[in-house]
């Protein structure tokens, strides 16, 4: 595995390729599951989505299939909408569910030890203090990424299918939806693009990409230095048992 | 092969056109030069040229000048007048046996809201804005259709045959197909249409002056991005304020009941059940009500673009409050509820709440991650010289 890997990784630092690197498990099978189906459907969306607020000039590029291209574009943001939304439930399920899903949960709970890091954080970055704050399992970045997900696909989830039934409804609530749903969208692509493509591809080390979304797998020495809590939590219960 | 066929039977039937057949009174002596021109007393260029190609093609090509230009008696003209197009011709109509005319359309179209007079026969304030029918019906060639199967613009060779089996003059059948079928569809595309409609509505000046609003947001509707993208299910302008039961010379003001979009017909309108596109055939009073496309109120996202500049400029020099948009207009203005106007304060407050939200974090977001860039470098640094 580990020689199958140095094939196709470029750079890799010298602890990965030691033979006595250990790995631990960072993403299960159904977390990446669930992440592959939200990048993939929410770019098809994004995409399909802005295409409707493309400058004219843009639209040359599809000339002449530009009627084609708005029949699919339509199509497709529904399909990927559907999908998305079936991922909802998917995560859903699973977090309530199963063992690693409620596990996966309780780590996502903020709480006020995520305050305090940011703060502490904040003044490391500043050279006010000279220690990073000791991250469990999700640091406060990944925690406010992810719930901020959780909140913007509901409400953009909502306003869809309010937009897509608007026959059903006033029109107030169609202009409200429109407004929303494009809003939202501007929102989650500007925050997707600034906040998680810095954290797992710009990031220096990091380029071009973490490898945690496709294998899953998170090298100990990385642990220790991103989740030093969670890496002693290991070590110490392997210890009692 | 067969293309080639027809397309070479195309082209000789194109030849076998007599230039100019109607013209009896030899107006294409003068006419066919191509310079000729004067520049008026106000500085406007006139063209009197006349095409010999074109012309017979066009929806006028077999009538003879004098038809419409009834008033030329002598070389030079002098006092000529503008041609009426509610003279009668001499051309007689199969369907009445009577001499035809335009004028029982513009005597529906004078009732309109277009119209230049009002009820009482008086001339309306500003007339002259108002569009006679050359501002729409401008001079053009025939745009016949293809026949059943394949839909499309020009003429199918194999149904022009069939009318030709009885009616043996080539020339007569021909412009009655072309007329014939031009009327079966709309000839300007639902772009041109709106850019017709527009050059008026959205003009200010000019609705200021007849107490109307502008179309300011048809532009950021979705109706609009289907049109760009050619959907042939889109709605334009006639779509829905002349829809299938109206009359597009016939539009009436939204207060008068026998408008498409009477607060009564909207409904109707917006299911579109007896319409060639396929719009809201489930819609309810509650969803077809409401404003469309109003003046001002801009809830479209990408407007702010220019515009927000343009605002940014006049709030620094002093010309305009901030958020002074919100409070500008009257809810008795514009024919706007009470209750609309706030739904549309609400729409306004979501708008400017969301901006906010997409700056502050977003930039929030921007300096955290600059932040993190220099401590991960200062990190990487110092990990090399303890190595």
């Amino acid at each position: 595995m580990n020689k199958n890997r140095e094939s196709w990784t470029i750079g890799t630092p010298e602890s990965y390729r030691a033979k006595e690197e250990v790995y631990y498990i960072r993403m299960n099978l159904h977390e990446r599951c669930q992440h592959h189906l939200v990048w993939s459907t929410f770019i098809i969306l994004a995409v399909t989505g802005f295409m409707v607020e493309f400058p004219e000039k843009w639209l040359l590029w599809f000339d002449p299939y530009r009627e084609t291209v708005f029949y699919w574009r339509g199509l497709l943001h529904r399909i990927a909408a559907i999908i998305m939304v079936l991922n909802i439930f998917y995560q859903a399920v699973y977090l309530a569910l199963s063992a690693a899903g409620r596990s996966y949960f309780k780590a996502m709970i903020p709480g006020l030890k995520d305050g305090k890091d940011f703060l502490q954080n904040m003044s490391y970055y500043l050279k006010l203090k000279s220690d990073k704050p000791l991250f469990d399992r999700f640091n406060y970045k990944e925690k406010l990424e992810y719930w901020t997900g959780w909140i913007g696909n509901i409400i953009i989830t909502l306003t869809g299918f309010l937009l897509w039934y608007q026959e059903y409804f006033p029109k107030f609530v169609f202009d409200l939806s429109i407004l929303i749903h494009t809003m939202e969208a501007i929102l989650a692509s500007c925050a997707i693009m600034v906040w998680h493509f810095y954290e797992v591809h710009l990031k220096p080390g990091k380029f071009p990409m973490s490898t945690i979304w496709l294998d899953g797998r998170i090298p100990e020495h990385e642990l220790k230095e991103e989740h030093p809590l969670q890496y002693q939590h290991i070590k110490s219960e392997t210890a009692i048992s | 092969m067969t293309a080639l066929i027809y397309a070479l039977a195309a082209g000789s039937l194109l030849l076998a056109v007599p230039i100019l057949a109607a013209d009896v009174e030899n107006c294409a002596l003068c006419h066919k030069y191509s310079g000729l021109g004067r520049i008026d007393e106000n500085g406007k260029k006139r063209l009197y040229y006349v095409n010999e190609q074109l012309y017979p093609q066009t929806v006028h090509g077999k009538l003879r000048c004098k038809e419409c230009h009834a008033d030329i008696e002598k070389y030079p003209h002098v006092n000529t007048k503008k041609v009426d197009c509610a003279t009668v011709c001499h051309l007689t109509d199969p369907s009445t046996d009577q001499h035809f005319s335009h004028a029982p359309m513009i005597e529906k179209y004078e009732l309109s809201v277009h119209g230049e007079k009002d009820p009482e026969g008086k001339l309306k304030e500003y007339a002259e804005d108002l569009p006679s029918c050359t501002y729409c019906h401008e001079t053009r060639v025939h745009q016949p259709l293809y026949g059943p199967g394949r839909e499309g613009r020009g003429i199918a060779l194999e149904i022009l045959d069939r009318c030709l089996g009885c009616h043996q003059d080539n020339q007569w059948t021909r412009a009655f197909y072309n007329h014939f079928t031009d009327r079966l569809h709309q000839s300007r595309t639902s772009r041109k249409m709106v850019e017709l409609c527009t050059s008026c509505h959205e003009d200010e000046e000019k609705m200021a002056r007849h107490n109307l609003t502008v179309t300011g947001t048809f532009h950021d509707t979705f109706h609009w991005q289907s049109i760009k993208y050619g959907d042939p299910n889109a709605p334009n302008c006639i779509t829905c304020h002349a829809p299938v039961g109206y009359f597009s010379h016939q539009i009436m003001p939204r207060s008068d009941p026998r408008s498409s979009i009477h607060p009564d017909n909207l409904v109707q309108t917006c299911a579109n059940l007896d319409g060639l596109q396929t719009c809201h055939p489930n819609s309810t009073a509650a969803f077809a009500q409401g404003k469309i496309h109003p003046a001002r109120f801009k809830t479209g996202v990408f407007e702010f673009k220019m515009e927000g500049l343009e605002r940014l400029r006049k709030i620094t020099k002093g010309e305009m409050k901030p958020f002074q948009e919100i409070q500008v207009q009257k809810p008795a203005s514009d024919g706007m509820s009470r209750f609309e106007y706030y739904q549309q304060i609400i729409l306004q407050l979501i708008k400017y709440f969301y901006m906010l939200l997409i700056g502050g974090l977003i930039s929030f977001m921007i300096i955290h991650q600059i932040l993190d860039y220099f401590a991960t470098r200062r990190e990487m640094k110092e990990g090399e010289t303890h190595r």
